[in-house]
C-alpha cells in the first residue's frame, strides 16, 4: 500500500508540474476511450467509427472545456444514430439534451466519470465507479451513476435492436422512436440495475459517515454485499438467472470491490492508527472532534554535492 | 504559498467569484437562470412521454375530456419546473456554503502566508540593521 501511496504522490506532483499537458492528455485519452466504446456499439457510420479519426476527433476536442466536450459526445453520439434511423436519432438526441441539461446543472464537474461509465459497464465492472464515488464524492454525484446508466443502456439497447430499427420502412419513424422509449423503460435489466446503482450508492455514502475507523472500506464491502445479494435476487425474481450471470455478478463485484477499496485508499490514505480525539469549546458550541490523520510521504529528493578532486601541478 | 497558488488556479478560479454575492442573491440568481431550463427540461420530457405512451394520451383525452386531461398536463409540467426550480435553489444554496468553506480555509492560508512574509521582512531589518 506504501508503495501505491508514493506512487500516487509522484504522479500528483508530476500532474502539478506538467498540469496543462497532463490534463489535456487525460483528456484526449478519456475522450478516445469513450468514443471508441460508443463506436464499437453504435458505429452506424463507418468513417466516423474509424480508429484514426476517433483518436483526431479525441486530440482536437480534448482542447474544450469540460462542459463543452460532454456536449460533443452528445453530438458524436446522436450523429452516429442519425445514421441508423431519423427517428431513434431525434429521441435519442432529445433523452441526451434532457439529461444534459439536468446533470450538468449540478454536476457538471463529475464529466469525466460520466465519460467513464459505459466504459466500465462495457469491462462488466460499472460497480467501481459507484462504489468510489459514494465513497468519495458528494450526495449529488449519484445523478452521475445514473445517467451514466442511462446512457450505457441506450446505446446498448440500440446495438442490440439496431436490425429491427433499420429494417422498417421510412414512414414508420414514430413507430421506431415509440418503440426504442417503449423498450427501454420496460426492459427489466435496465430498470433493475437503475435501481440496484441507486441503492448501492446511496447505502455506501450514508455507512462511510459512519463514526468507526475504516468507515470507507466497510461501505465499500456493504455496498458491494448488497450489489451482488440484489442484482442475483433480481435475476431470480425474473427468472432470468444463468451460471454466466451468477458467476458475472458474484466475481465482477467482489472484484470491483477490491479494486474500490483499492483506489480509495490511494485517493484518499487515511492513517487510523494515528487518530485523535479533541474536545473543545466556544460560546456557543462544544465540538467533539474525531481528526484522522492523511498519509503522506514526501518524495526523496536526493541531492548530490560532485566534489571534484584537486589537480595537482 | 503553493497551497494559496494552486487554489487560486484551480477551484479558486470559481469560488473567487462567488466572494461578491451575498447568499441570498446568488441563490436567487440561480433559481431565475434555471427557469427557463426547467420551462426546456419540462416540455422535452412531457414530448418523450408523449411518444412513448401516444394511445394513452389519446385514452386519456377521451375518457376524463380534453379540458381535464389539458389541466391536468399542466398541472404536472407546473409541478415539474417548481420541483426543479426549487431543487437548483437547494443545490446551490448547499454549493454556497461548500465554497464559503473553502473560502474561509483560503482566507486562514493568506493570513499565514502575510505572517511569514511580515516575519520574513523583520528579520531581514534587523540583519540589516546588525550589519550598520
Amino acid at each position: 500500500m506504501n508503495t501505491l501511496i508514493k506512487f500516487r504522490t509522484k504522479v500528483e506532483e508530476f500532474y502539478i508540474a506538467h498540469r496543462r499537458v497532463a490534463g489535456y492528455i487525460l483528456r484526449a485519452v478519456i475522450l478516445f476511450l469513450c468514443m471508441l466504446i460508443i463506436s464499437s456499439y453504435i458505429g452506424f457510420n463507418e468513417f466516423l467509427s474509424q480508429t484514426w479519426v476517433v483518436a483526431i476527433l479525441a486530440l482536437v476536442l480534448a482542447f474544450i472545456p469540460i462542459r463543452f466536450i460532454m456536449m460533443a459526445v452528445v453530438a458524436y453520439t446522436a450523429v452516429q444514430i442519425f445514421y441508423l434511423s431519423i427517428g431513434i436519432g431525434v429521441v435519442t438526441t432529445v433523452i441526451l439534451v434532457v439529461m444534459y441539461l439536468l446533470y450538468f446543472r449540478f454536476a457538471g464537474q463529475y464529466g469525466y466519470l460520466l465519460m467513464l461509465l459505459p466504459l466500465l459497464y462495457f469491462i462488466r465492472l460499472p460497480l467501481v465507479a459507484v462504489l468510489v464515488l459514494a465513497a468519495l464524492g458528494p450526495a449529488i454525484s449519484v445523478i452521475t451513476v445514473i445517467f451514466g446508466t442511462v446512457f450505457y443502456y441506450l446505446i446498448h439497447y440500440i446495438d442490440v435492436h439496431a436490425v429491427v430499427f433499420a429494417s422498417t420502412t421510412g414512414s414508420a419513424e414514430f413507430e421506431k422512436a415509440e418503440m426504442l422509449l417503449q423498450g427501454l423503460f420496460t426492459n427489466s435489466e435496465f430498470l433493475t440495475m437503475l435501481i440496484v446503482m441507486f441503492v448501492v450508492f446511496m447505502i455506501v455514502h450514508f455507512v462511510k459517515r459512519a463514526n468507526y475507523s475504516h468507515s470507507y472500506e466497510l461501505a465499500i464491502a456493504v455496498g458491494t454485499g448488497v450489489y451482488i445479494v440484489m442484482a442475483l435476487g433480481s435475476e431470480l425474481l425474473f427468472g432470468a438467472m444463468t451460471t454466466t450471470k451468477l458467476l458475472t455478478y458474484c466475481i465482477g463485484g467482489l472484484i470491483s470491490g477490491a479494486l474500490a477499496i483499492l483506489l480509495t485508499d490511494v485517493i484518499k490514505p487515511l492513517d487510523y492508527s494515528r487518530t485523535e480525539t479533541v474536545e473543545f469549546e466556544d460560546d456557543e458550541y462544544n465540538y467533539y472532534v474525531k481528526a484522522v490523520p492523511k498519509t503522506a510521504f514526501k518524495s526523496e529528493t536526493v541531492s548530490v554535492k560532485k566534489i571534484n578532486k584537486r589537480k595537482n601541478g | 504559498m503553493s497551497k494559496v497558488a494552486l487554489y487560486e488556479h484551480g477551484e479558486g478560479k470559481t469560488t473567487l467569484r462567488l466572494n461578491k454575492f451575498y447568499k441570498t442573491d446568488y441563490s436567487s440568481r440561480n433559481f431565475l437562470s434555471s427557469l427557463p431550463l426547467g420551462i426546456i427540461t419540462g416540455l422535452l420530457i412531457l414530448a418523450l412521454v408523449f411518444v412513448a405512451d401516444t394511445e394513452w394520451f389519446i385514452r386519456s383525452y377521451e375518457t376524463i375530456g380534453g379540458t381535464m386531461s389539458t389541466v391536468l398536463l399542466v398541472a404536472a409540467f407546473v409541478l415539474f419546473v417548481i420541483a426543479y426550480c426549487f431543487f437548483s435553489l437547494y443545490m446551490f444554496n448547499h454549493k454556497y456554503d461548500n465554497y464559503r468553506g473553502n473560502l474561509r480555509s483560503y482566507g486562514l492560508n493568506l493570513r499565514r502566508l502575510k505572517r511569514v512574509y511580515e516575519e520574513e521582512e523583520q528579520q531581514a531589518a534587523e540583519n540589516t540593521g546588525t550589519r550598520q
